[in-house]
């Protein structure tokens, strides 16, 4: 996949219609770092599944397409879904390293009616690289969240 | 040659300025045209000026059918400083050497290749984003592929400065108000400042979700529906993910 993909995607968005929030969920403030060795392959900002194109899509700050080894990136990502619903799945290419990071937000209704936020982060590896997910923050009154990948 | 510019409107896409500005100063008056200011990396900045104005007639130059194709050659310019070809041939492009005499312009090939090196500070740090697209995005050979890149880095240094600040100001409105609508609008605003060949990379997606958020408009299309929450949980792998909750 490369950087024509978001072209296909705005392509898909615009002849398809494109998603509004009438009630976003909570933004998730997304960090990426490249801790890659000096001089290693910059991270490549991917696209390949539904939920990497929205991701984008939904952002309120872009994802960076290229990030420098050493470098980091800050975005802010707001899902249209509903209130109760956010999600950011990425995936960048380190040369024939790949790591796909994903992070969400569910506000569940338990039994009792309830409700009962969970946040989930993942990161899954391939080609050598070494993918980590950690939730950094979250807001117990609005239930925004920041969470943090590292790649290398 | 990279020469980029609109049909739309007959503007260039990149190089308006033809003096050297620092981002967020006004430049003093020997930075400017025809002076030989000494900018942050000690070196004079008469040359560089003299080369941005010959970028900005390269750029004016260019025609482009629409969005889409600016777009694309953008997108093509930025792989040659980022992508894989640009890692697989650094030794050349470390090697590279300015087909020009002016001890000034063959220093400041060297100040760029140490700071794509990890060493020193970027040649071209506080230059405006036009004056660092005009330079990043020419092809042309007049700047080398390092001088590119670090006028690039210098442009995704200043976005990230942005992008923090708006970030936390749009928390803040969230937590506030429940809702992002001014800071959107801010950075649609942004954007739209940016110079037009870095306009174009952004998806139109992004763009119109943007807009279509400012404008309280549903425009959704039910085929293009966001996959429903089971589906979304289905798509990852419980055993890999980590969950925090209350």
């Amino acid at each position: 996949m490369s950087t024509h993909g978001w072209w296909l995607a705005a392509f898909a968005s615009a002849a398809l219609g494109f998603a509004l929030p009438v009630h976003a969920g909570p933004p998730v403030t997304v960090t990426f770092q490249h801790l890659g060795m000096p001089n290693s392959p910059d991270a490549t900002l991917l696209a390949v599944s539904k939920n990497e194109f929205d991701t984008y899509a939904n952002a309120v700050t872009e994802p960076a397409e290229s990030v420098s080894a050493g470098g980091a990136d800050q975005y802010e990502v707001e899902s249209p879904i509903s209130p109760d619903v956010n999600y950011v799945v990425v995936r960048y290419r380190m040369g024939r390293k790949t790591c796909v990071f994903a992070s969400t937000y569910v506000n569940a209704s338990s039994y009792g009616g309830l409700s009962r936020p969970r946040w989930t982060k993942s990161a899954k590896a391939s080609g050598g690289a070494i993918c980590q997910a950690a939730i950094t923050s979250t807001d117990m009154a609005t239930h925004a969240w920041s969470v943090k990948f590292t790649m290398k | 040659m990279t020469a980029i510019a609109s049909n739309d409107n007959a503007q260039p896409i990149v190089g308006r300025p033809m003096s050297i500005k620092r981002s967020g100063q006004g430049g003093s008056a020997k930075e400017n045209e025809g002076g030989r200011g000494t900018g942050a990396s000690g070196m004079t900045l008469s040359a560089l000026a003299r080369e941005l104005s010959e970028a900005a007639s390269r750029a004016a130059s260019g025609r482009w059918a629409d969005r889409h194709s600016l777009g694309a050659h953008a997108i093509a310019l930025r792989q040659q400083i980022t992508g894989d070809g640009y890692f697989a041939n650094k030794a050349a492009h470390d090697a590279e050497v300015p087909d020009s005499s002016d001890p000034d312009r063959l220093e400041r090939s060297i100040v760029a290749t140490a700071f794509v090196n990890g060493r020193g500070a970027n040649p071209f740090s506080g230059m405006t984003r036009d004056q660092l697209a005009l330079i990043a995005y020419d092809d042309s050979g007049a700047f080398t592929v390092n001088e590119r890149r670090a006028a690039w880095s210098e442009a995704q240094a200043q976005q990230q400065v942005w992008k923090r600040a708006i970030n936390a100001r749009a928390l803040d409105e969230y937590n506030r108000t429940g809702k992002i609508v001014d800071v959107i609008s801010e950075v649609l605003s942004h954007l739209e400042s940016l110079p037009a060949i870095e306009q174009a990379q952004y998806p139109a997606a992004y763009l119109n979700g943007l807009r279509a958020r400012l404008g309280g408009v549903d425009i959704r299309g039910g085929s293009c529906a966001p996959a429903s929450l089971a589906e979304l949980l289905m798509r990852w792998d419980d055993s890999k993910t980590d969950e925090v909750s209350t």
